[in-house]
């Protein structure tokens, strides 16, 4: 896997789409990282009730629960989630249209290699991903929480794991479009079809199954975000925020990607390269 | 001259291929010999690049099987093999240097040959050079530096000469029978009739999928082999040409004949004959057909 990873990591050293997607990616982050606690900030001073605003930031950005939110902000379907999956599509679709797999096979790839090579890569960018988001919640946090106490700080860091284990479901789900429609254009297209399609999809079927279609699966493992201030129910307000990640919604999860990554195996092996 | 029994390097039995109602390869079989350059011939669409598809392990046959080194296929199989296959397949973003080192890694051989197989194709001055960036020229000669990448046991050139210019053409032509000296296997390609006479020893004829024709280049040349003969005296030699049962053909044009011998009879033979006969020849040569008219000849029996 490690020399796998490493031939892969050499395909795109000089890629130049590859790196500028993962500085579009991180100059996003950034930007929000940076930017919304100061457009917090404006918007109290601006509205004349600067303590309802220093009270949401306060909440929001606190230790432990910033690792709930900002897992949470990460993994939106609709949201910054979508680059990494453009990049891992452009990945695999440009080994398509150049007809290098054909070349890698040729060389002395099998076909379990080159899928092997695009999975050693979707776990580097979910690493990089989940890293990047750890940085930016230890800033956040450092910066708006009252305590810093060890516990509080690493408390809650499982959203962090499981923000991982989404990402990388996710990336799997898109390596698999990309490997079945081979070509970039029509692999987003279907990409967004879907995005659009499931909530329909959502919509019409029984309630019990919801959970069980690919993308609501990899969202459950962290489907909301949390603070120790909302719990507070009223009658207009009756929510029950998510406290802890259910190994079940692991185990959905889990089971597409393993789902994707063995629908994806076939499609190679029993396709023309 | 070789006493040992030849080693079969790839042996090839049944295999089919359909394109929807294409019948792309059709029943095909043959066996390749360790150190011989081994030409594939036939028209476009004949099946050549398809069946090399299949021997790379990139194209899945409905039926037959194929084994290289006496083994099932494998991708450590492949590993040996240098090949180009219809046109340079590179990563158009990195540079020939770049795109070697990844050839060098998916075959785990070191990085040292590199700058041999570059300098063989002249790209040497040019290997920090985007690929993108190269004339079709160089791309071709980048594809068969790859192959020569490691010293392959076995070499598979698809339409190596393609897009090369008269020069490129002759000196990819001078390395082919280069590496057919040191004793490489060599499958070639070609639907250029000049080029798998100029470097093959064996050969096979495919149309539309079907095997035609297999043996050495020789026996393709030698399957008819025509023999222009005159003399001072045309009608004693007509006469006694006739009564020769060994020939099966007889033209007679302005002052000589064309004569067609059956097989298994040499030029030795008729020559005793006439002497026998009292028949003095003027002249005796043996036409060769080129390789061009004995292909033609050979797609149009079948079809």
């Amino acid at each position: 896997m490690i020399r796998l990873l490493k031939i892969e990591l050499k395909k795109v050293l000089s890629y130049k789409a590859f790196w500028f997607m993962i500085s579009f990616y991180s100059a996003l982050l950034a930007i929000m990282i940076f930017g919304i606690p100061g457009l917090i900030d404006y918007v109290a001073e601006k509205s004349g009730e600067p303590t309802r605003f220093r009270i949401f930031k306060a909440i929001v950005f606190n230790f432990p629960d910033i690792w709930q939110n900002i897992a949470f902000v990460a993994s939106l379907r609709y949201f910054i989630k979508i680059i990494l999956g453009i990049i891992v599509i452009i990945l695999v679709t440009s080994e398509f249209h150049f007809l290098t797999v054909r070349a890698n096979i040729i060389n002395g790839f099998s076909r379990g290699d080159f899928l092997s090579g695009k999975l050693a890569m979707i776990l580097l960018l979910a690493i990089f991903s989940t890293f990047i988001i750890f940085l930016s919640g230890l800033y956040l946090g450092f910066t708006n929480s009252a305590s810093v106490s060890i516990n509080h700080v690493f408390g809650k860091m499982q959203y962090l794991a499981g923000y991982f284990i989404e990402i990388v479901s996710y990336l799997i789900f898109c390596m698999f479009l990309a490997i079945l429609f081979k070509k970039t254009g029509i692999t987003f297209i279907a990409q967004f079809v879907y995005l659009i399609i499931e909530p329909i999809i959502d919509y019409k079927i029984n309630d019990s199954l919801t959970p069980y279609l690919p993308l609501n699966a990899m969202n459950r493992i962290i489907q909301t975000p949390n603070t120790s201030l909302i719990k507070v129910k009223t009658a207009e307000f009756n929510f029950d925020f998510q406290e802890f990640i259910a190994f079940q919604d692991v185990a959905v999860c889990l089971g597409y990607a393993g789902l994707f990554v063995i629908l994806s195996l076939l499609i190679l092996r029993h396709r023309d390269i | 001259m070789q006493f040992k029994p030849l080693e079969k390097v790839l042996t090839i039995s049944g295999l089919d291929k359909r394109y929807g109602k294409i019948h792309a390869v059709n029943n095909l079989s043959l066996e390749v010999e360790q150190g011989s350059v081994f030409g594939i011939l036939g028209p476009n669409g004949s099946g050549k690049t398809t069946t090399l598809g299949i021997i790379l392990g990139v194209v899945n046959a409905n039926a037959g099987s194929f084994s290289w080194f006496h083994e099932s296929n494998s991708k450590q199989n492949r590993k040996r093999i240098g090949a180009i296959l219809e046109q340079p397949l590179f990563y158009p973003y990195l540079s020939a240097y770049r795109n070697l080192q990844i050839v060098a890694d998916i075959k785990g051989i070191s990085y040292d040959d590199i700058e041999r197989v570059l300098k063989t194709v002249e790209l040497w001055e040019r290997k920090d050079s985007k690929f993108r960036t190269y004339s079709y020229g160089m791309k071709q000669r980048l594809a068969i530096a790859s192959a020569l990448l490691g010293n392959p046991e076995v070499l598979i050139f698809d339409e190596p000469t393609n897009g090369l210019d008269p020069r490129g053409i002759a000196e990819i032509r001078e390395l082919i029978i280069q590496i057919a000296e040191q004793g490489i296997t060599i499958i070639l390609a070609s639907h250029l009739l000049d080029e798998v006479q100029k470097t093959c020893s064996h050969v096979v004829v495919l149309n539309k999928g079907q095997k035609l024709f297999e043996g050495t280049v020789n026996d393709v040349l030698n399957l008819s082999n025509t023999i222009e003969l005159s003399s001072n005296n045309l009608q004693i030699l007509e006469l006694a040409l006739k009564e020769f049962k060994n020939i099966t053909d007889i033209k007679p044009e302005k002052d000589r004949f064309l004569i067609t011998l059956a097989e298994g009879v040499t030029t030795t033979d008729l020559n005793t004959y006439l002497i026998s006969k009292g028949v003095v020849l003027s002249h005796l040569t043996m036409k060769k057909k080129s390789l061009e008219e004995q292909f033609l000849e050979l797609l149009s029996e079948k079809s």
